[in-house]
């Protein structure tokens, strides 16, 4: 495996220490730690998948990053420029560098819009285009890339399917030739057949136009597939991340272990040879006052005491592997 | 010895504005006492449909139209308003997809589990309570006396399904019909639900219908699948002969464009193409043909008949019929001489 310095590589987005809680209406001393002190960088034209389950973070990392929320703390960095504490008017030349795909494309895409419109809407926020029908060219090839065709331009969203609604918002993402897109849950509204289509096509583009994803799913077989590196989030921490072979061959974290436990495997054979126990017990904490310690302590199988009291740090195992236990003892 | 629940050619539509749409189209099957069986489509395959005809939970718009529903042998549809009250929650109960809108949110959970027990039985009101807290600690909610008064909205998805459970359980059901019940849950709580279930069924030894999208979920808990597709049963068979030799493109299909855990990621998935049929203007023929990349010119024109491979494996598909052609046929191999 390349170590990190024999990549050499530029990183497209690093991100250090990002911090954000929400207040919580009616209590003005409470916070919800959504995400608390992550750190992650994506090389170029590499794809970074976040894994967790709901309310863990993954889905504010992207949001932050994407600067639809204002960082509480920590650096946003996109192509060597820090856009973590710019405002609405500076980020906007960023926003041609950085898009985003979210998980509904019902509620994703207004619907009194034709696609025409939708997909010509960032080419004139940039002010690339006057109107939507300058930007038809531009609009009929980026729709020919998505599977879809010129005779779409007149027609509305509900029109569409779900998958053909998804090629739509991938369309309205790519049109303005980003280098990062951030993909939110984007296939998880999808039906099982049409799931692959989404994700070849997002993997065709990667090797087309050397595309950087921060790609965020709950279902970890997916985000093994399409992701060079997997991040594993639990309760607003960053809990392991490394090569995502090493993630099924050598999880070391017990809740990465856990969560591939509980994932159901479509093969008889191998759901019967598992014993029938629980993966993970118990529900997640809340947010709002998490655990002391590891946050995980209270759902793990092998806590010490020592978890209850110290939180683990994200620390490097071997190579690119870093891991937040403390099974593994002070790696340093 | 006869099967506990047994459906024979269901028709259900529903009559909107723009005429009939044809839900469920012909679909037979058999549950045995004890058994799981798994029925799994996307959405639009019918599979919620068929399971809401059971018990005659169809909206206002819905109708069976034609087929017999026998429970022990007596025909639910046929049954009237007071018998299937009686039946429903007692000799088979449902549980949903999300639990959150399953219960009242103004009515603490023992409450309504307490419901369902003074509807079915002669139970006196400690008893009822007794009952409420045995359930509980079946279901594993942990502190049941001090639960008993708690709201939904303090509950978590994963302990709410728990209630749903309770309440489906309540009356030892000899059927459960499990509607997706754990889509809108993380993996980690759907395997405790998945586990959960499981004892429960051997304990009890009630018989689940378990409907699905995800075939791994199904793999988990069932011991037979039915694979629906726009209405109609596309394959049924033990589950590992499905895995192991699926006898219907769209089942390979099904199987094919999902990533395993140990995937090969230089591989491209393959995937279904085209989108699932639009149920108002069903393709004439067999409806998985313009998605089918097996498709010759037939099954353009007629709805191919279920074919037995083996005691316990159907599939719909004229690849297994006698004249179809050897190349280019993956289920050459399965055809049975002589029909």
């Amino acid at each position: 495996m390349d170590s990190p310095d024999k990549r050499g590589d530029t990183f497209m987005l690093e991100v250090n220490g990002l911090v954000k809680h929400f207040p919580v209406p009616g209590k003005r001393k409470s916070v919800v730690h959504a995400v608390d002190d992550v750190t992650f960088a994506i090389r170029k034209g590499e794809t970074l998948g976040l894994v967790g389950e709901s309310g863990c973070g993954k889905s504010t990392v992207a949001r932050t990053v994407a600067r639809m929320y204002k960082p509480t703390a920590g650096k946003i960095i996109l192509d060597s420029h820090d856009i973590s504490t710019l405002n609405g008017r500076e980020l906007r030349p960023f926003r041609k560098k950085m898009q985003m795909v979210f998980q509904d494309p019902y509620s994703s895409l207004n619907p009194r819009m034709t696609v025409l419109s939708l997909v010509a809407e960032p080419l004139i926020a940039q002010g690339i285009v006057d109107t939507a029908r300058a930007a038809r060219d531009q609009v009929v090839q980026m729709l020919t890339e998505v599977g879809l065709s010129a005779e779409h331009c007149s027609r509305y969203p509900h029109e569409f399917s779900g998958g053909q609604r998804q090629r739509i918002s991938l369309a309205r993402a790519l049109v303005l030739g980003p280098e990062l897109v951030i993909c939110d849950e984007p296939i998880s509204a999808l039906d099982v057949s049409i799931q692959a289509q989404v994700i070849n096509l997002l993997q065709r583009f990667k090797q087309e136009q050397e595309l950087t994803y921060l790609f965020i799913a709950h279902d970890l077989s997916m985000v093994r597939y399409v992701s060079d590196t997997v991040g594993v989030m639990y309760l607003g921490k960053m809990v392991e991340i490394c090569d995502s072979e090493e993630i099924y061959r050598n999880p070391l974290h017990p809740y990465t272990r856990g969560l591939l436990a509980a994932i159901p495997v479509p093969d008889p054979g191998a759901a019967k040879e598992r014993t029938r126990s629980v993966a993970i017990r118990g529900d997640l904490p809340s947010p709002i006052s998490p655990p002391r310690g590891c946050r995980f302590h209270t759902r793990c199988k092998e806590v010490m005491d020592i978890c209850r009291r110290v939180e683990p740090p994200l620390q490097t195992k071997e190579g690119d592997h870093k891991v937040a236990c403390h099974l593994y003892g002070s790696l340093q | 010895m006869a099967p506990l629940l047994q459906i024979k050619n269901l028709h259900t539509s529903f009559f909107t504005h723009d005429g009939e749409v044809q839900a469920v189209k012909g679909v037979d099957l058999e549950i045995a006492e004890g058994e799981t069986l798994g029925i799994v489509g996307e959405s639009g395959s019918g599979k919620s449909v068929t399971s809401l005809s059971i018990l005659n939970l169809l909206p206002p718009s819905g109708k069976v139209v034609a087929g017999e529903i026998l429970l022990n042998g007596k025909d639910l549809v046929q049954a009237g308003r007071s018998e299937l009250q009686s039946i429903r929650g007692n000799a088979i109960s449902m549980i949903f997809q999300d639990p959150m809108s399953s219960l009242n949110p103004l009515i603490p959970v023992g409450k309504q589990v307490e419901e369902m027990i003074i509807t079915h039985r002669k139970r006196t009101r400690s008893q009822v309570k007794n009952d409420v807290m045995k359930l509980f600690d079946m279901v594993q909610i942990p502190d049941p006396a001090g639960r008993y008064r708690s709201y939904p909205h303090e509950f978590s998805g994963g302990m709410r399904q728990r209630v749903m459970i309770a309440i489906a359980l309540a009356c030892s059901p000899s059927l459960l019909i499990a509607d997706e019940p754990t889509t809108a849950l993380d993996v980690t709580i759907q395997d405790q639900i998945l586990v959960l279930l499981h004892s429960l069924q051997r304990e009890m030894n009630m018989s689940i219908l378990f409907i699905s999208h995800d075939l791994g979920v199904i793999a988990e808990i069932c011991s037979r699948v039915m694979v629906m597709y726009s209405g109609m049963v596309m394959e049924t068979a033990r589950i590992d002969d499905l895995f192991r030799t699926p006898a219907h493109p769209y089942t390979m299909g099904l199987l094919q464009s999902i990533p395993g855990i140990m995937q090969d990621r230089s591989v491209p998935l393959l995937p279904i193409p085209g989108s699932p049929p639009d149920a108002s203007n069903p393709p004439q023929g067999c409806p998985f043909h313009p998605r089918c990349r097996y498709a010759r010119a037939i099954c353009a024109r007629e709805v191919p008949p279920l074919q037995q491979i083996s005691e316990s494996h159907t599939s719909r598909c004229w690849l297994l019929a006698d004249q179809a052609p050897v190349e280019n046929n993956p289920f050459a191999p399965l055809r049975r001489p002589n029909g």
